[in-house]
């Protein structure tokens, strides 16, 4: 920046042109292809049987059993990602018009009440849920995905409402002064602006989601958590470390996918 | 035209504006002043209804705004705000496209309409139309608020403190830019200051709000000249004459000057003419027209050369631009203890001078 005469500040024809090709599309595009190339690893992993028996036969020596019998990796890791799947497209769907709505002046004197059911639904223990709620649905499925879709809606109800808040309000005056309905001024100004933030909540909260799953096995609804019960009962390690280096890796994956996600939502907003 | 007909506003209990009636003309540059909680914002923003009046009701060429759905009303009335409220996620372009794509414009419409208004708040259209808000320097950004209400070019428009949060000196050049702008648009302009100078510079008319009431609304120079009451002569200030000065322009009133080149060859011949005319002082100029110095007529008797009487000035000193008011012109005076100062155009050049008799003569008036 140059400045002229007056004082102001002038552009010269050396300063750089705000429409050059930025290294930043280029670098969004390598962390694309990383993210791809990690799913794409996790799920050779996950299919090909010999690298876990050669990683876990180098832990466990002696042991004869190494894998867990039962389900082969991949049907764990697709019931997991079902249950998982499941309760966080409800904890999503249901969280973020929920943090939405009390951030409109029709749902504020709600605002109090939902966070603290939302907080409630984090301080029971999914066990206590599932404990509490397979007399009603019985085993399986159900009950799990209950507890997850409880323990996994407060991050998202609370990022919503944050990043709704955090919008600046002479932005949001801006637009009403403009000319923008409510409805406008929501989707072209305070979601835009407070993606970010959501999108971390909902990426914290199917992260803990994934670890979360791991009770899905205590009442049937299969899992990785299956190969770690399996193991704990027996007494046989590798099968614990099976299932909890899959939820981890899984985990991973999954938020660096999520990242990308909102990086896209971002850029587009 | 917007009219205000007994328009009152309260909040659980407290009156923010009481029984406010008043009209502002089309093309009028309509300041709202008064100190703060004084209802100018409130009253600004009943027109546009960011506020509903708890009574009265505000016309807008003759037809009650009630009637029209708000978002309907905004989008023919610009909106400033003194934090600009640009949106960040928005390219420049992008911001002062809003209002018309709420008004479904087509992008072949709004492309060369961004040209258009970048170039007349004097941005150079190419470098800026990609730019981020948080590329943008405070006075760019002000401006290209200022544009972004001009988009759709609306008949109306309001400003809340529109260059309150500038410095200074960027605000001086603002405003200046702002006038030249108002006077080739001559937009209904309704706004709102708390900085009594901004006001006397602006405006057309005046109007001067004390806890929710109207005291007075009038031109800048009555508003000086004759303030009604007790409040408004405090308002105002004790210096109030010297205030109304800033309403004059040095171009206005300035007068043809005698000035000699430093290198003419009939030097002394001009100087003995002038002496003859009864003229005291002379202005020195350079080649390139600008100013060298003056003499005093006086002290040129018996001197074998009148250059010998030449004293050395910088225009930079003594001098003051066409587009000065004439209240910089007094100070200049009042600075260097001299009763006539240079006036110079843009590019530097000798164009004439002011006195202190006129200044005198004007304010007597």
């Amino acid at each position: 920046m140059a400045e002229d005469s007056r004082g102001l500040p002038t552009l010269r024809a050396n300063d750089t042109p705000a429409t050059a090709p930025s290294p930043r599309a280029s670098r969004a595009y390598l962390r694309w292809a990383l993210t791809l190339l990690g799913i794409v690893l996790f799920g050779f992993a996950v299919a090909y049987v010999p690298i876990w028996k050669a990683a876990l036969s180098l832990l466990f020596p002696g042991s004869s059993e190494l894998l867990y019998p039962r389900a082969s990796l991949s049907v764990l890791v697709a019931e997991h990602l079902f249950l998982v799947a499941v309760s966080s497209a409800l904890a999503i769907g249901l969280g973020l018009p929920l943090g939405i709505f009390v951030t409109r002046r029709s749902g504020r004197a709600f605002l109090p009440l939902v966070n603290d059911l939302s907080s409630l639904g984090q301080t029971i223990p999914p066990v206590a849920v599932l404990a509490l709620s397979v007399p009603l649905l019985g085993f399986g499925t159900e009950p799990t995905v209950l507890a997850l879709f409880l323990y996994s809606i407060l991050p998202i109800v609370r990022n919503t409402i944050a990043g709704l808040n955090n919008v600046p309000a002479d932005l949001i005056e801006a637009a009403r002064g403009m000319g923008m309905t409510p409805a406008q001024c929501l989707f072209r100004i305070e979601l835009p602006l407070a993606v970010r933030v959501m999108m971390a909540g909902v990426r914290i909260s199917v992260v803990i989601n994934i670890g979360t799953a791991v009770v899905g096995a205590v009442v049937g609804a299969g899992g990785l958590g299956t190969a770690i019960i399996a193991g704990l009962v027996r007494e046989n390690t590798a099968f614990v470390l099976e299932g909890a280096v899959a939820a981890g890796l899984l985990a991973l994956v999954i938020d660096q996918l999520l990242g990308r996600v909102e990086e896209l939502l971002a850029r587009e907003a | 035209m917007i009219e205000l007909r007994n328009v009152t506003k309260r909040y659980a209990g407290q009156t923010a504006v009481e029984r406010l009636s008043f009209t502002v003309d089309a093309g009028e540059l309509c300041v709202l002043i008064g100190p703060s909680g004084c209802g100018k914002s409130t009253t600004l923003k009943l027109i546009n209804r960011m506020i509903e009046p708890s009574e009265g009701e505000v016309l807008i060429d003759g037809r009650p705004s009630a009637g029209v759905r708000p978002e309907l009303l905004r989008r023919q009335i610009g909106y400033v705000i003194q934090s600009v409220g640009l949106f960040p996620h928005m390219t420049v372009a992008e911001n002062i496209a809003v209002v018309p794509r709420l008004l479904g414009w087509s992008r072949q419409r709004v492309a060369p309409r961004v040209e258009e208004l970048l170039s007349l708040i004097g941005l150079e259209p190419s470098l800026y139309r990609a730019k981020y808000p948080r590329e943008l320097s405070g006075g760019e950004a002000q401006r290209i608020g200022v544009a972004r209400a001009l988009a759709a070019d609306p008949p109306i428009l309001l400003m809340d403190e529109p260059f309150g949060a500038v410095d200074p000196l960027n605000r001086e050049v603002l405003q200046a830019e702002f006038l030249k702008i108002q006077r080739s648009l001559k937009k209904t302009v309704v706004f709102v200051t708390h900085d009594l100078d901004e006001a006397i510079r602006l405006a057309d008319r005046i109007v001067l709000l004390s806890r929710g009431r109207l005291v007075q609304i009038d031109t800048p120079e009555n508003l000086l000249s004759h303030p009604k009451n007790k409040f408004v002569r405090n308002f105002v200030g004790g210096d109030r004459a010297l205030k109304r000065l800033s309403r004059f322009s040095v171009a206005d009133h300035l007068q043809p000057s005698a000035s000699i080149p430093l290198f003419d060859a009939q030097f002394g011949a001009r100087v003995a003419a002038l002496k003859a005319e009864g003229r005291r002082f002379v202005w020195i100029i350079d080649r390139s027209e600008s100013l060298f110095g003056w003499i005093d007529l006086k002290e040129v008797d018996g001197l074998a050369n009148p250059k010998l009487a030449v004293t050395r000035a910088n225009g930079a000193d003594i001098a003051v631009r066409t587009s000065a008011s004439l209240r910089e012109a007094l100070s200049r005076m009042l600075g260097q203890g001299i009763k006539v100062v240079p006036v110079l155009d843009d590019a530097g050049r000798l164009v004439g001078e002011v006195s202190l008799a006129d200044i005198e003569r004007i304010t007597g008036a």
